[in-house]
This record gives C-alpha cells, sequence and structure tokens, in this order.
C-alpha cells in the first residue's frame, strides 16, 4: 500500500490529466474498511483506491453497504476496522478533502438557494457582518459554474425536488473538493440536468478532483464511470476499469445471482376481464391528477417515477392516508370512499409505508405486538387482551414470514431491516379479509437474502388472489415483479409498460417525460 | 410609542433575515393599532405613569423571551431561565455580600447567568433532552435561590437601584438596555456566520454537522445567550420589585415560550427572527396593561393570552408561513411529501 507522498513527476503526470501507462500515486484508498451496526455487518474488508482524476463509480443492490462505505469514506462514521487515507499532496491545494452529495439531501429548507450554496463560508465584511451582495454574487458564480439557473434568494423548501438536488450537487462543486462524493446525485434529475452534472464533473476531473459516483441506473454508470466497483452484502465482489464489464456481467455481480433467482418466476397470466379488487378512476389530488389503474386478483401493477413526481401520493391515496379530492375509488366494483387509513384496512387494502422505522413500526415494542396491531379487536374480543389466542394466531405468520428472531417478545427495534420488512408485512397477513397490499418503496435498505424471501412472498400471496400496488424506486424490482408499471411525470401517469418486457431505459424515458 | 421594532427593510439585509421579520409584521400592526386604539379610548392609559409602568412592565419579558428565542431557534427550549431571574434578583438584593458595589453585582449575576446557561448547553450537549435538562435546571436555580435567599426581601445597593430605576423622559433604563441587547442579539443571529450555524442547526443538526458547522458551538452558544439574557432580565426585574424575590420568575419561564411564539419563532426551529419578540412582548403586556386598567378581574388575563398565542398561530398558519406549534404538526412525512409534489406542479 503506497503510504509514501507521492513524487513530483506524479504531479506532472497527473497535470497532463491522461494518466495513461503508469498511473500516478492514488488520491483515495480505503485499506479494509469493516463497520458493523449491531447484528449487522455493513461492510466487510473493503479495499480499493482511485487515482486522481478519475471516476469510481460504486454499484450494488438496496443495502449493499454503499451508503456506509461512503459515510466512511467522508469521515461521517468511523470504520471500526481498517483506514481512509486521501492523499491531499496528490493534487493542488483545495480548499476541502471531501464533499458529499448525499443521497437524502442535506440542505436547510429555511434557507435560500444562495445562503444554502455557501454555507459556512460567508463572505464577511471586516465588522464579521455577512456581505450579503458578495454572497449573492458569489453563489451566483456557483450556479453559473455548474450551469444551473435558479433564483438564489428563493428558500430552499419552495424548490423542486429535482432544483433541490441541482443546489446539493452546485454546494459540493463549490468547495472545490480533492474527492466528491456523489450518492446517487440523479434520482430526481432529468437527462438534460444529468448532462449539467456529467459537464460539470468532467471540469472537476481534468482538474485532478477524483469522483466516486453511487448510481443505479446502468446508462449513467458507463457514461460516468472510468472504474466501476460492485458491492454486495457489504463485501467488494468485483472491481476494475468500466471497459472491462457489461450491462449483464454487471448486474449478475449486484445481484449474486440471475434476475431469475431474485425474482420468483411470473404467475400464469389471469383474465384480463375479471373484476378488480382495487380500481383507481381518474383519481386526483395532493400534487397527482387523474390516475386510473386496477388491480386484479393476483396481479402486481408497479407504479415507477423519479422522485417528487407523485407515485408515493398514489400509494397514499389508494391506501387512505390522503383523501382523494377527485376521481373514484372502487373496491371489488363498488365505489367507496377513503377517508382514513381505517377506511382502506375495513375494506381490505393495508399500506405498508416506505419509512418502516418513522411511519410503519413500533420499535420499541415487541415484534408480536407490532405484528397484532392491525387485527387486535379481532383477536381480543371483550378488549381484553388475550395472548394464547394471540400467539396461535401471530406462529404460522412468523414461520410464514421465514421471520428469524429469538423470540415473540424481542423488541422489533433489535430485528435487521429485512426481518423489520417481514414484520411489518406480517401485520397484515392476520387480516382474513386483505385484498390488496399497497407497498412503497418495500425494500429500501433490505439485503439481497431478505428481498429475494419478501419476493417469494409477494408471489406466492399473489397467486392465492390478492392483488399488490408496488411503488418503487428501484426500476429493477418493477421490472422482476410486476404486471404492469405505469410510470408518472409531474403528477400525472404518462405511460404504461408491460413488466415482463421492460427496460430501465423504457421506463426511464417516460420519467423523463419523453412523450410517448 | 416602541413600535421602532417594527420591521423596516435596511438595506443588505439577507433574504432570510426579511423572511423572519414577516411574521412579526402582522403582530406590530396589531399590536400599534391596540396602542393607538387604547390612547384615544383611555385617558388613564395615556398617562405618564401608565406608560412608564407598562415600558418596566416589559423590560424583563423582552430580554428573557430574546434568549429563549435563540434556544427554539436552534429547535431547544429552556425552562430555567424564570428561575435564573429568581437568582439573579436575590443575588442582586445580597449586595452587602460583594460590597455593595453595583459594578460587582452586576459582574456576579452576569457570571452566574453565563454558568447557568453553559450547563444547561453541556447537558443538552451530553445528549441530554433540552426539555428534561433545563427542566432539572430550572429546579436546581430555584433551590439555590431559595437558599440565597429564603423569603422575598434583601437590600439592592443604592448604587444599582438607582440606575436601575432611572427614567428618561418617560422611557425606563431597564427598557432601554433591553432594546439595545435585543437588537445587537437579533443581529448576531441574523447577519453572522454565528447566526447562520443557528439557523442551520435548527432545520437539521446532522445536515449542519455534515456541512461542517460548529454544531456543538452552536448549540453551546445558544444556552449562554439564554441564560445571560435571563440574568438581565433579572435586574430589570429588580427594578421594578426593588428588592429580590426567590420565586418571583417563575412565570417567566412560560410566558418567555409564549412571546417567541407569538412572534413567529417556530418550536420546530430554525424559523423566525429574535426582533419579533418585540412587537409579540408589547401585545402580552399591553393586553395586561388594558386588562387591568379597564378592571378586568386580573385572572382573565391568563385566559387571554391563551387565546391569543392561539389565534396568532393559527393565522401564521393560514397565512402558509408554518410557525410556531402547528408547524409540528405539518413536519411529518406527509407533508414533505405533499409538499415535493407542489413542487413540481409549478
Amino acid at each position: 500500500m503506497p503510504t509514501s507522498r507521492s513524487s513530483s513527476p506524479a504531479d506532472v503526470a497527473r497535470a497532463g490529466a491522461a494518466p495513461a501507462g503508469a498511473s500516478p500515486a492514488p488520491l483515495l484508498v480505503c485499506d479494509r474498511l469493516d463497520k458493523r451496526f449491531g447484528a449487522t455487518h455493513a461492510v466487510r474488508g473493503v479495499s480499493l483506491a482511485l487515482a486522481p482524476g478519475r471516476t469510481l463509480t460504486l454499484m450494488g443492490e438496496n443495502g449493499a453497504g454503499k451508503s456506509t462505505l461512503m459515510a466512511m469514506i467522508a469521515g461521517d462514521l468511523r470504520p471500526d476496522g481498517g483506514a481512509v487515507r486521501i492523499d491531499r499532496d496528490a493534487r493542488r491545494e483545495t480548499a476541502v478533502e471531501v464533499a458529499v452529495v448525499h443521497q437524502e439531501l442535506s440542505l436547510f429548507g429555511n434557507l435560500t438557494v444562495a445562503e444554502n450554496v455557501c454555507i459556512g463560508r460567508e463572505p464577511r465584511r471586516r465588522s464579521g457582518r455577512i456581505d450579503n451582495r458578495a454572497l449573492r454574487a458569489q453563489a451566483e458564480a456557483s450556479l453559473a459554474r455548474v450551469g444551473v439557473e435558479l433564483e438564489v434568494d428563493a428558500p430552499v423548501e419552495r424548490l423542486s425536488p429535482a432544483e433541490r438536488q441541482l443546489v446539493e450537487i452546485v454546494r459540493a462543486v463549490a468547495l472545490d473538493p480533492a474527492l466528491l462524493i456523489l450518492d446517487e446525485p440523479t434520482s430526481s434529475l432529468e437527462p438534460s440536468q444529468v448532462d449539467l452534472l456529467f459537464e460539470a464533473t468532467e471540469r472537476l476531473k481534468a482538474g485532478g478532483t477524483s469522483v466516486v459516483f453511487v448510481s443505479h441506473r446502468l446508462d449513467e454508470v458507463f457514461r460516468f464511470a472510468d472504474e466501476i466497483a460492485v458491492m454486495r452484502g457489504g463485501e467488494l465482489v468485483a472491481s476494475g476499469p468500466a471497459g472491462d464489464f457489461t450491462r449483464d456481467s454487471l448486474v449478475n455481480a449486484m445481484v449474486g445471482r440471475e434476475l431469475e433467482q431474485l425474482y420468483p418466476p411470473r404467475a400464469v397470466a389471469r383474465a384480463a376481464d375479471e373484476r378488480p379488487l382495487l380500481a383507481l378512476e381518474g383519481v386526483g389530488g395532493h400534487g397527482v391528477r387523474d390516475v386510473t389503474l386496477a388491480i386484479r386478483p393476483g396481479e402486481i401493477v408497479g407504479v415507477a417515477g423519479l422522485e417528487g413526481h407523485g407515485q408515493h401520493t398514489v400509494a397514499e391515496l389508494a391506501a387512505g392516508v390522503l383523501r382523494a379530492q377527485e376521481g373514484r375509488v372502487l373496491v371489488d366494483g363498488e365505489a367507496i370512499r377513503l377517508r382514513s387509513p381505517r377506511d382502506a384496512i375495513a375494506a381490505g387494502i393495508a399500506f405498508v409505508p416506505p419509512d418502516r422505522r418513522g411511519a410503519g413500526l413500533m420499535l420499541p415494542l415487541s415484534i408480536a405486538e407490532n405484528l397484532t396491531v392491525a387485527a387486535e379487536h379481532r383477536l381480543h374480543a371483550r378488549r381484553v387482551l388475550r395472548r394464547g389466542r394471540e400467539r396461535r394466531a401471530i406462529v404460522p405468520v412468523a414461520e410464514r414470514l421465514q421471520l428469524r428472531f429469538a423470540s415473540l417478545d424481542q423488541r422489533v427495534g433489535e430485528l435487521s431491516g429485512g426481518n423489520q420488512q417481514k414484520v411489518l408485512f406480517g401485520r397484515w397477513l392476520l387480516l382474513p379479509h386483505l385484498r390488496v397490499l399497497v407497498l412503497d418503496d418495500p425494500t429500501r435498505g433490505v439485503d439481497v437474502g431478505a428481498r429475494a424471501e419478501i419476493y417469494g412472498m409477494l408471489r406466492e400471496l399473489t397467486q392465492q388472489g390478492l392483488g399488490v400496488l408496488l411503488v418503487s424506486t428501484d426500476m429493477l424490482e418493477l421490472i422482476g415483479l410486476a404486471d404492469r408499471i405505469h410510470v408518472m411525470y409531474e403528477g400525472a401517469v404518462r405511460g404504461t409498460v408491460a413488466g415482463h418486457d421492460a427496460t430501465q431505459e423504457d421506463i426511464m424515458s417516460i420519467a423523463a417525460g419523453a412523450s410517448r | 410609542m416602541s413600535a421602532r421594532s417594527g420591521p423596516r427593510r435596511p438595506a443588505g439585509l439577507g433574504a432570510t433575515t426579511r423572511a423572519g421579520l414577516k411574521p412579526a409584521i402582522f403582530v406590530t400592526l396589531v399590536s400599534v393599532l391596540a396602542v393607538v386604539v387604547a390612547a384615544i379610548a383611555s385617558a388613564p392609559f395615556r398617562s405618564s405613569t401608565n406608560v412608564e409602568s407598562l415600558l418596566f412592565q416589559m423590560a424583563p419579558l423582552l430580554l428573557v423571551a430574546a434568549g429563549q428565542a435563540t434556544v427554539i431557534l436552534i429547535a431547544g427550549i429552556d425552562l430555567s431561565v424564570g428561575s435564573m431571574m429568581s437568582l439573579a434578583t436575590v443575588l442582586a438584593a445580597s449586595g452587602s455580600a460583594f460590597g455593595n458595589s453595583a459594578v460587582a453585582v452586576v459582574a456576579v449575576v452576569l457570571l452566574v447567568g453565563a454558568i447557568g446557561g453553559l450547563a444547561n448547553g453541556l447537558g443538552v450537549l451530553s445528549g441530554v433532552n433540552p426539555l428534561v435538562m433545563t427542566l432539572a435546571t430550572m429546579a436546581v436555580f430555584r433551590g439555590v435561590a431559595l437558599l440565597v435567599l429564603g423569603q422575598p426581601g434583601g437590600s439592592v445597593p443604592s448604587g444599582l437601584l438607582t440606575p436601575l430605576t432611572n427614567v428618561y423622559g418617560h422611557v425606563p433604563l431597564p427598557f432601554v438596555v433591553a432594546l439595545v441587547a435585543i437588537v445587537l442579539l437579533w443581529f448576531a443571529t441574523a447577519e453572522t456566520r454565528w447566526g447562520r450555524s443557528l439557523y442551520a442547526t435548527g432545520a437539521d443538526e446532522r445536515h449542519a454537522a455534515s456541512a461542517g458547522l460548529p454544531v456543538r458551538r452552536t448549540i453551546l452558544t445558544a444556552y449562554l445567550v439564554a441564560g445571560l439574557f435571563a440574568a438581565l432580565g433579572g435586574l430589570a426585574l429588580v427594578a421594578r420589585i426593588y428588592s429580590g424575590d426567590p420565586l418571583v420568575g417563575d412565570p417567566f419561564a412560560l410566558d418567555s415560550i409564549t412571546a417567541a411564539l407569538i412572534g413567529g419563532i417556530a418550536v420546530t426551529g430554525g424559523r423566525g427572527s429574535v426582533l419579533a419578540v418585540v412587537p409579540a412582548v408589547l401585545l402580552l403586556s399591553l393586553t395586561d396593561n388594558l386588562l387591568n386598567l379597564f378592571g378586568v378581574f386580573s385572572y382573565w388575563q391568563y385566559v387571554a393570552k391563551g387565546v391569543i398565542l392561539i389565534v396568532t398561530l393559527w393565522g401564521y398558519h393560514a397565512a402558509g408561513s408554518p410557525s410556531g406549534l402547528l408547524a409540528m404538526a405539518r413536519s411529518g412525512w406527509r407533508a414533505r411529501d405533499a409538499r415535493a409534489a407542489r413542487g413540481t406542479k409549478a
């Protein structure tokens, strides 16, 4: 491992920006990084090196350990073992070592665009007072450098998700870092905005900045990457120059098995004239409009879209979390009004929210308590908790879920992400009249093994006649599971593709506003 | 009268500084209107005695509310400020222990305020919930105040009492000091890097840390400011009661929170302007003053304050600038998604 400082010839080579032949001293070295969170071994002995002026694309499924690795490189998280070295000498003096564009944006909604871009580096007058004119000018220059046009005095909370993401990128680029980490920076960007990001990273690279880029979108990965590293289950399973990979080899390395093995075989196609379990007819409100879709028994209907284009709202409208302001909701052919999740549950529609820790589970309570919460009135006649009856009802469910736990009294907070998600599913399996499961990003942060089990369970449930509405940001998941995928753009369904022959590109082009 | 707090816009103020003053416009208009109506309708209200008494009454609440506002801006809360004020009064009334020197008394009071504030800040930094931490120090400060002076009384050094009760025209010195201190604090919170760090920390501590802001120092200094301003508020209180009283500050803990919220400081942090506590305190003090003048039974004052608080916050909510308690109801992930959806529609 090159612990020595880079010599000046390396600097000269680097100045040429074309590190052909002998590679210059690496700017970033990760040496056997290791990190555990309780029972989860998130990152296992990952070593990698990155030369100045190069882009490394880090691939991996949800829960593969990418974000944990990024956090350790950025210095936000201390590794349990191993070390991160960032060699400042490998390039010219720079303002900061590492700048990060987080997947979950880290802007301040209460401050303006200019104030966010310059946070912590506000130009000051001699009195110590912030020089607001210089601040605006500095922010405008930073925006112009990336080619973003925004009103610098607008509060960030009024911006669209895409605009916020751009501001986050502008802020990181303005720091002129030695290492720029982009953690899924394009999840809400349209292709023209991705182009801006691409050009900005090219300019930074020409100046010797290295870029670590995390993304799920295969087309982008090959466009941005000089080198590719793939993580799975916390380990680095493949790495090398981008030219060594093909789309198929990349996907296989990520999933660790052929896609067919992760996603269970499709059910026999149902008759299209069967009466839908749940149908939305021209439903709108809360930023979406005119959503029409139908879920028949045994179907998985997918909803895709870039972040912020209304797909989560569709899930919440279908599950009664939000009230529809227009259109009709039909359950088994009958129009009903969903004014609350309670109404929806009564109609057999259950909702699994995306934020299982915040909105779904009661972490300090036991597995048993979390499983029975939706079915309590049915398990506990006369309002007295009856544990024996409770146990008889939940043990089969826990078995069906392949739930791994010490005891039913174990606190849900102690379970792994995948097992927590299973508990959230299992809650609804206790409802005998369950018709439709509405899932919003059900496998975020869930490891591959548990995902395969959840997918298998979903397929089993649909074979028994259940319908599923699946909203997901993971396009491969939608393609692997859904019978139909409705793609949202600006709050409306802009196109529908058949699940079995859709590609990421098909979905992206609609999600980015291309007419179809 | 005291509408100099109004939301004027000196050239060069930051965009967020100006936005923070917006909620105060409404409260300022209402309180100024109330002053005008009362001045026309009531001769006793116009009297110089009443004006002086109103301003004397405002000074302590102004100071303590400004400190409270600073802590609420970082999404904290300080319940101990009331006890700190009491402690300041009993220390001032123990002037003989400090050689009856006004300077020494003021120095000791401010030092104790700073220590108390730092203790709160350190506790919060060590991971204790602000509500719990300041609840504990509230009890501690009250106990210390009672140990220093078991019942109301003591003697305030005349070197301190004379300037404290001095009146320029009809404007008492504590009121002038309070206004100057608030303007300075407002400036520091709105137009300096420390202030920007305050708003960023209040909006999201983790984001602030990952942006490289000195989050811990910011939290510590916010509680320090609250302690100092509470101690100052205690001195302003001495100007009204001419003595020490180990329990006199108690109501100010909650009154200071009320004033900050009425001024449009969001209880969830990061929103509002310290300057806005001026019209808010004016409104609250006017309520007391007018109800007294019109001979309304004094217990109704509490009812009136509660109604004003809820009506004001409801008004902020309706005006689309989520502030105060109502921001809590709106800050869930549902509200975020709804806002995101609105963003794309535009």
